[in-house]
């Protein structure tokens, strides 16, 4: 570890928090160190609905999948919006502990799985919230349990 | 045809292995000397046929007879060298993709054992084998499944195929299938046994089992051992008072109760 002067400074009037890294030069730690802050509180993602943008913060997300040549965001109200993100690089956006990629065309919010059933012919059913079904591919079964067991360790 | 490729190398992996092992239990076969005396390579390798002497008279050639034999085996092999790739996929595909190397291998099988045991016997053995396979695997998943649910602190999974569901109703199974039976034979009049061998399997009995399912179904879903569980209850009166060697016999009890679990099932879904 290097070492790092941590300093808080109020700034009377200041509406949302700013972090700011004050360095000769920036080395491959300290980006390392921006990148996990960056994941630990994401900038929210823009969703559309025709014209209108708005900002979706992370944990409102429910699953983000593709469906044609589109990406698109569900959040845990129900409401669908159109993402410019391809799906690879959402999951490297969305934060690991929460979020799962459970398809080649699925990333869902971890925390708002309701149930995961195995049926007879061997597909595995999993409901979010609002009782929204999906299917989880058994090729991603092991990486999510890494995930998991990984969030368990970080945990406690 | 890149699709295919990554099959290629397990499918020729288990044609060869399941070739070098049909030459060895040939090889074998023509070593047993019955008579005792001291194993010779070079007249076991002269006695040693890759094929039955069915399979001769059929070809009439031993070339063609051994050729058919060992291409055969060759085919099956090499479709139990890929039969993990079914397993690879989910959702439909997964169902699809098994159905049709089940359909291929089992053809197969029966073309390999042709003139060596009736078809019925090798698709018997297949079926078998394959069943257990699916068992294995499944449960496999089920475990993974468990995991899962346990990370994400979700409720414990139902038991494998629903066992623990079903067993509160394997009072009603002995009932059905041999108490009231009993009971019943005792009424019954001795010279024509009406309610023995006509109302009460083909009639009450698969009342029964189907009510019951209805129950079981709507209370824990789709229980795939229910219909097993009536029809092996119901199978030493079965065999006791109809015909032992008709499996047909198994079906008032087995059918009535698979419909109903199914109505229960679906039921229970669509009320959510």
């Amino acid at each position: 570890m290097f070492p790092l002067k941590i300093q808080f400074k109020p700034t009377p009037g200041q509406q949302e928090p700013i972090l700011t890294l004050s360095a000769q030069r920036l080395t491959p730690e300290l980006e390392a160190l921006l990148r996990r802050l960056e994941r630990e509180c994401p900038p929210p993602i823009s969703g559309w609905q025709g014209d209108r943008v708005t900002p979706l913060e992370h944990h409102d997300l429910l699953r983000c999948y593709t469906a044609g040549q589109k990406v698109l965001a569900q959040t845990l109200d129900g409401q669908e919006y159109t993402l410019r993100l391809r799906l690879y690089e959402l999951e490297e956006l969305l934060s690991p502990s929460r979020f799962a990629r459970i398809s080649n065309g699925e990333i869902v919010n971890l925390k708002a799985v309701t149930a995961l059933d195995l049926s007879l012919t061997g597909t595995i059913q999993m409901t979010l919230t609002g009782g929204v079904v999906t299917y989880v591919s058994r090729r991603y079964v092991k990486k999510i349990k890494q995930t998991l067991n990984l969030e368990r360790r970080r945990m406690g | 045809m890149n699709r295919f490729r990554p099959y290629l190398r397990p499918a020729l992996a288990g044609g060869l292995l399941a070739a070098a092992a049909l030459w060895l239990l040939c090889f074998f076969i023509a070593g047993i000397n019955l008579f005792g005396g001291s194993f010779d390579l070079a007249d076991t390798l002269y006695r040693m046929d890759l094929a039955t002497d069915e399979a001769y008279l059929f070809f009439g050639s031993r070339f063609w007879a051994a050729a058919y034999q060992v291409g055969t085996v060759f085919l099956l092999g090499a479709a139990v060298g890929i039969s993990t790739a079914p397993f690879a996929e989910d959702g439909p595909t997964l169902f699809k993709q098994s159905l049709l190397h089940f359909i291929l291998t089992g053809l197969l099988a029966v073309a390999a054992g042709w003139f060596v045991y009736p078809p019925y016997v090798v698709l018997c053995f297949y079926i078998t084998l394959y069943a257990l396979i699916w068992l294995g695997r499944w449960v496999g998943w089920y475990m993974e499944v468990a995991d899962l649910r346990t990370l994400l602190g979700l409720s414990p999974a139902p038991s494998p195929l629903k066992w623990r569901e079903t067993l509160p109703y394997l009072f009603f199974a002995l009932t059905a299938g041999m108490a009231v039976p009993l009971l019943l034979s005792f009424i019954d009049a001795p010279d024509v046994p009406v309610l023995t061998q006509l109302l009460y399997p083909y009639m009450l009995l698969p009342v029964a089992c189907f009510c019951a399912g209805i129950s079981l179904g709507r209370r824990s879903g789709f229980c795939p051992l229910f219909p097993l569980m009536c029809a092996l209850c119901w199978l030493p009166t079965a065999a006791l008072w109809l015909n032992v060697y008709s499996l047909f016999q198994l079906l008032p009890a087995l059918l009535p109760a698979l419909l109903g679990n199914l109505l229960g099932a679906w039921r229970r879904k669509r009320e959510g």
